[in-house]
């Protein structure tokens, strides 16, 4: 399928301030992509992305997966969020967190749950934390819980809302390979939103630049560099420089413009 | 000196030796320096309060409150909860309920006395109904804004796991706000036994409040003391318990938050 | 001889001039205030006549009063020195003696009349089929605050028609509210006093079954007044004083033509003459009924107010 998700000419205006966060979007994602989504901050990509996991709705225009427009939260895709504390429940263990997605889909038996359950964690390197708080646990850790916990579910589509943005350096170049790994073992489709260029060109296949307030699709570039990429050696590579240098340039402008027109 | 400001800073049982020599400072008062009926010596009272333990009158009285607080604290809870979350939840609930909560919440409870007089009459309903009534409403305001002071965050991952209100309510709004409705449960305990008492004491034949008023009235002055003594123990007592439950429920915000 | 006379007549006037003052003095007493806490019903009458007839004034006595709803809180008001003279039933300030507290009848007040009618009746349903108190069994009885005088009377009087305490149930209702407790069944029978006895026997709902008072002692002290030891100790003229001016109060209402009574209790109360009229009143006496303190003293040890007897003798105030 050519258009696995697609964004048709999405527009969003918070009625409350009369200005709009994103205008006339359009772009589409295929399957088993890895597509980077970045912009200058109140560009409208955190906006953006909350409305095509159907937790919100746009003033027009639609989302669609799979052809289908998106109105509410579909099985196929999870959201990893960025304020990780709060989504991850700091009243129920890590292991009944993971198990809190996939308790209410099926009468599957408490013993077969945990089992489902322990093995994500064990994907994402925390089987020996089932049985700890939230709050025991570092930011880095809490963030792979949530996504133990999407991928729990089986997704086919994975929308991340900036899920590294909160954690210091090293627990955020370690999460990125996970992620990368996780991508490639369980070939799910991720749609990722960051303000971090680095991080975009380090694991994205193709990188969406929103422009300024009221954001809309300023650029898209693809990121030609193979897999797997490695921390050091891909963020060597000319490619990867020259990719970063024009993402750069690109992006200040897209910020001068965005003040230019406010004053 | 040192020393001994040292030992108060760390010890914890400096605060028992305080009431130990109040209560012989209160001792050696009413035996050599206050005589009047109405301040006896602290072994007076003791004595006055063994005997009514021994011969059950207090157990019967004590029984009796903490039966009908509990019923009507019980009803205050169920109904309190269920109400602060569908006011929580749902605008429609809250728009149609909050000028009549606003209008009702600051009648201290025991001005709802006569009323109730009038309408349950003055035996064992009226008593339940005024205890429930005067707790209700802490339970219901903390209820509502634990519901309220919920992360949006932790609504929007809800529906992303794909629940549905009951089960959201279940999984994640009671326990999101559970700090919050047992902060309120504490505060309508203390309420529920004040106007236990308070009930008895206008209208009633058994009960602690009872008791006391009745000691009272028939000027046997250590038997009040003994019926006041009581009384705060057994508060201290159900508080102690309501903590430890509290504790227990709420460990993962009372350790996360620091407050242990 | 001229000089002598002179002398003499200096020497007498000297003298009439230093003993003339003091007898003025003696004629008049040091003025004094005494504050009174009674129960604001009938009994308590001669309070009022006492000042309005200027007895009070005759003792060179300023006397003011606060009203109170039971006898307890007159006493804990004279005992906590709110007040100097209290009135109540006899029996709590015994009771409270008893267990401790200094007081003593400072006057004689009011006693039960010794045939019927009596100012206090125990009252059933008319259309209720008790007639004898073995009927009152299984009911469930108000007799005012419980361990108040009535209600130990009552005890007494079920336990001499011989019926068991533990088959009654006993509620507190105050006398204002018997009647609607009455009849709306929420009691079965009830003892109340004037002027509810009269209104409820004129509603035509509430039929007579007996006089307690005058079944367990006709003619026993019933309330009077009542002042701290050391109070009385401290001021013996002033108490002197007091008894004189409500004895003298007690007698005039006592001997009163009935109209003129009715007027003076009428105005006390505050209730209506025409009501006023159709009461039964208590008997009005300044002399101590002493065996029926007595009585009183022992039913109070009897139904466990009280652990021990003591010379009730010791508690009149003896001018």
């Amino acid at each position: 399928m050519a258009e696995y998700l697609a964004i048709d000419r999405l527009s969003k205006q918070f009625s409350a301030h009369g200005r709009a966060a994103c205008k006339d979007i359009s772009f589409a994602v295929r399957r088993r992509e890895f597509v980077a989504l970045i912009g200058p901050s109140g560009c409208g990509k955190s906006t953006l992305l909350h409305i095509a996991a159907g937790l919100s709705a746009p003033t027009s225009g639609m989302v669609r997966l799979k052809g289908e427009p998106v109105t509410e939260p579909r099985p196929e895709m999870m959201y990893v969020f960025q304020q990780y504390t709060k989504s991850i429940f700091p009243w129920k263990t890590v292991l009944d967190n993971v198990c809190l997605g996939i308790k209410y889909r099926s009468r599957t038996p408490r013993a077969k749950l945990e089992e489902a359950a322990r093995a994500q964690l064990k994907v994402v390197g925390l089987a020996a934390y089932a049985d700890y708080y939230p709050y025991q646990l570092s930011g880095g850790m809490q963030q792979r819980v949530a996504i133990a916990r999407a991928l729990a579910r089986r997704p086919e589509i994975l929308l991340m809302d900036e899920p590294f943005s909160a954690l210091d350096a090293m627990m955020r170049v370690e999460l990125q390979d996970l992620l990368l790994w996780l991508w490639q073992d369980v070939g799910l489709t991720i749609v990722f939103v960051t303000h971090d260029l680095d991080e975009a060109l380090y694991v994205a296949q193709r990188v969406v630049m929103l422009s300024a307030s009221p954001g809309s699709v300023a650029e898209i570039i693809d990121v030609p560099l193979p897999y797997p990429r490695n921390q050091v050696e891909t963020r060597r590579e000319p490619v990867y420089l020259e990719l970063r240098a024009h993402l750069y340039n690109s992006m200040v402008q897209q910020v001068i413009a965005g003040r230019a027109e406010v004053s | 000196m040192n020393g001994f400001v040292r030992w108060l800073e760390t010890s914890r049982g400096s605060g028992v030796i305080l009431i130990v020599l109040l209560l012989g400072f209160w001792q050696f008062s009413a035996l050599y320096i206050m005589d009047t009926p109405t301040w006896p010596p602290v072994t007076r009272i003791f004595v006055a309060w063994y005997e009514n333990i021994a011969d059950g009158t207090i157990i019967k009285h004590l029984l009796a409150t903490l039966w009908r607080q509990m019923l009507g604290y019980g009803l205050a809870v169920v109904l309190g909860i269920s109400l602060g979350l569908a006011i929580g939840y749902y605008r429609i609930v809250y728009n149609l309920l909050e000028p009549l909560i606003e209008v009702f919440r600051p009648i201290p409870g025991p001005a709802y006395l006569p009323v109730l007089v009038l309408f349950v009459g003055i035996g064992h309903e009226m008593k339940v109904v005024l205890i429930l009534v005067a707790s209700f409403f802490p339970i219901l305001l903390n209820t509502y804004g634990g519901v309220r002071s919920i992360d949006p965050v932790q609504f929007d991952t809800a529906r992303t796991l794909g629940l549905t209100t009951l089960q959201t309510l279940r999984e994640v709004v009671l326990p999101a706000a559970s700090p919050q409705i047992l902060t309120g449960m504490r505060i309508s305990l203390a309420i529920s036994l004040i106007l236990a008492i308070l009930s008895e004491m206008i209208v009633s034949n058994d009960g602690l409040g009872y008791f006391t008023l009745l000691a009272e009235r028939t000027f046997k002055v250590p038997e009040m003391y003994a019926g006041i003594f009581t009384l705060a123990l057994f508060g201290y007592v159900l508080n102690r318990l309501f903590l430890m439950g509290e504790a227990r429920l709420i460990r993962w915000h009372q350790e996360s938050s620091g407050r242990k | 001889m001229l000089r002598m006379l002179q002398a003499v007549c200096a020497v007498s006037v000297a003298l009439l001039a230093l003993w003339a003052p003091s007898q003025v003095v003696a004629q008049k007493p040091p003025p004094a205030t005494i504050r009174m806490v009674p129960i604001p019903i009938a009994n308590y009458t001669p309070i009022l006549v006492a000042r309005d007839k200027g007895y009070f004034a005759d003792e060179n006595l300023t006397v003011t009063w606060a009203p109170v709803a039971q006898g307890a809180v007159a006493i804990e008001a004279v005992f906590g020195g709110s007040a100097e003279v209290g009135g109540s039933a006899v029996f709590e300030p015994m009771v409270a003696r008893g267990n401790g507290f200094d007081l003593m009848y400072i006057a004689a007040g009011n006693q039960i009349r010794k045939e019927p009618p009596d100012n206090s009746a125990l009252l059933v349903r008319a259309d209720d089929n008790i007639q004898a108190p073995a009927d009152l069994a299984g009911k469930k009885i108000s007799a005012g605050l419980i361990n108040s005088v009535n209600y130990v009377h009552m005890q007494e009087w079920l336990q001499k028609k011989g019926v068991e305490r533990s088959k009654i149930e006993f509620l507190e209702i105050p006398f204002p509210q018997m009647a609607d407790a009455l009849f709306q069944k929420r009691i079965d029978a009830v003892w109340n006093v004037e002027p509810f006895v009269t209104f409820m026997m004129k509603s035509g709902k509430a039929r007579l079954i007996a006089y307690p008072y005058q079944d367990n002692m006709p003619g026993m002290d019933i309330s009077n007044y009542f002042a701290k030891e050391s109070w009385i100790k401290a001021n013996p003229d002033v108490a002197r004083r007091f008894r004189r001016a409500m004895d003298r109060a007690t007698e005039f209402i006592a001997t009163a033509p009935k109209d003129e009574r009715d007027d003076w209790v009428a105005k006390f109360t505050g209730m209506k003459l025409e009501v006023v009229k159709e009461v039964t009143l208590p008997v009005y006496s300044t002399a101590f009924n002493v065996s029926s303190l007595q009585y009183h003293l022992e039913l109070a040890v009897r139904h466990k107010l009280l652990t021990k007897p003591f010379d009730v003798n010791a508690m009149i105030f003896k001018p």
